[in-house]
């Protein structure tokens, strides 16, 4: 019987054993599983499993990934924009706090303000629009960064192009399953965002661990209701 | 170098006042008193029992370069995320439960931080951070807060 995996996070379903604690028995396939049937570790939807090889069989070759695109040489950046600004000086002052510097960290925290404050695009502020962007980071920007980094063997840009991914997934498939169910799916959930990587999970508790960055939990905070 | 405690893993052992020539470590507000920390000393580093003590760099080796081409399609990424942010924000003002669109606007955020990280702003002392700082002082105009921005150059440049 086969195994699938979850890309998110590792979750392996192995269909000879089941899930019995979660009701589902051993022996149950794969695709016996209702279209809506979750990670149970990071709530990523089935379609992000992908079937593991057999054990002893040889690896399924990959199709020769078809001459990658080239992309054309990304034009040398302009000066830092707005919005550039505010997530670099918010970062810092991040690190500041960790080195307990709280006065540079409070500076920082300062810039950080005033260029969010310079950010408004006056473009359209939709969940849809958010949708768009969001499609197009998977599609285009993060697969990008994902091939460069690894052409040039470049360890920090993968690992934060990985997570990137991972979690901007997981975003796309809550606003998916949020655009078809609406605030229902909401209900009486709590909702938890990674403070490191940006993994969003619905349910009771935050992981005892981030199922992407693997950070534990106290990292991962509770999003409050109030406007 | 400097000694900072971690309060997470501190379990009030104590063998840090013990220890310590200057009375650094007892304070108040639980942290240590970096003006009278001695530095370079850690006394108290290697006396806690709780590992909940260690120094910090007043120097950090710079950051590992990353390649230009890599920088630019890190910060694209980056900037795509900031909208992003803006959007799924701006979203969360109208709806009626906005929790989810304001986790996707704080997802946005951390991940654009994340990238930015890695395009040369990991520390907050480091060489690249500083010639940002130098420029934006030398380009301001309007309403930027200048001596907020030379003042946080002097004391990451120290």
């Amino acid at each position: 019987m086969a195994k699938y995996q979850c890309t998110i996070c590792g979750f392996i379903y192995d269909e000879d054993q089941g899930i019995p604690a979660a009701g589902i028995a051993a022996g149950t396939k794969w695709e016996n599983l209702p279209a809506d049937r979750k990670c149970p570790d990071c709530g990523a939807p089935k379609e992000m499993f992908d079937r593991m090889p057999e054990a002893g069989t040889a690896k399924p070759e990959k199709a020769p990934a078809a001459a990658p695109v080239q992309a054309a040489a990304p034009e040398a950046p302009g000066a830092y924009s707005a919005g550039e600004l505010s997530a670099i000086f918010s970062n810092l002052a991040k690190g500041a706090e960790k080195q307990c510097l709280s006065e540079v960290s409070g500076l920082f925290q300062r810039l950080a303000e005033y260029y969010h404050g310079k950010t408004a695009t006056g473009e359209d502020n939709s969940l849809a629009a958010y949708g768009q962007l969001l499609s197009a980071d998977l599609k285009e920007g993060l697969s990008a960064c994902n091939e460069k980094s690894k052409a040039d063997g470049d360890r920090g840009s993968l690992r934060a192009v990985t997570w990137a991914t991972k979690a901007s997934n997981i975003a796309s498939a809550l606003l998916e399953r949020y655009q078809k169910e609406g605030e229902a799916m909401l209900k009486d959930q709590k909702i938890w965002v990674c403070s490191i990587c940006g993994f969003i999970y619905i349910g009771d508790n935050a992981p005892d661990t981030c199922p992407v960055c693997k950070v534990p939990s106290f990292k991962i905070l509770e999003v409050k209701g109030e406007n | 170098m400097h000694a900072v405690r971690n309060i997470r893993l501190c379990t009030k052992d104590c063998l840090c006042l013990y220890v310590c020539p200057t009375g650094a470590s007892d304070t108040e507000n639980g942290q240590i008193d970096f003006s009278k920390c001695i530095e370079g000393c850690r006394a108290c580093v290697d006396a806690c029992v709780s590992h909940a003590i260690s120094l910090v760099p007043q120097k950090f080796p710079e950051q590992q370069p990353t390649r230009e081409e890599m920088k630019t399609l890190l910060r694209r990424t980056a900037l795509s995320k900031m909208r992003q942010e803006e959007a799924a924000a701006e979203a969360a003002k109208t709806a009626a439960d906005p929790r989810l669109a304001k986790a996707l606007a704080q997802s946005s955020r951390i991940m654009a931080e994340d990238l930015m990280r890695e395009a040369g702003f990991m520390v907050p002392q480091n060489a690249q951070t500083r010639e940002l700082l130098q420029s934006l002082i030398a380009d301001a105009q309007g309403d930027f807060p200048k001596a907020d921005a030379e003042k946080l150059l002097d004391l990451i440049s120290r």
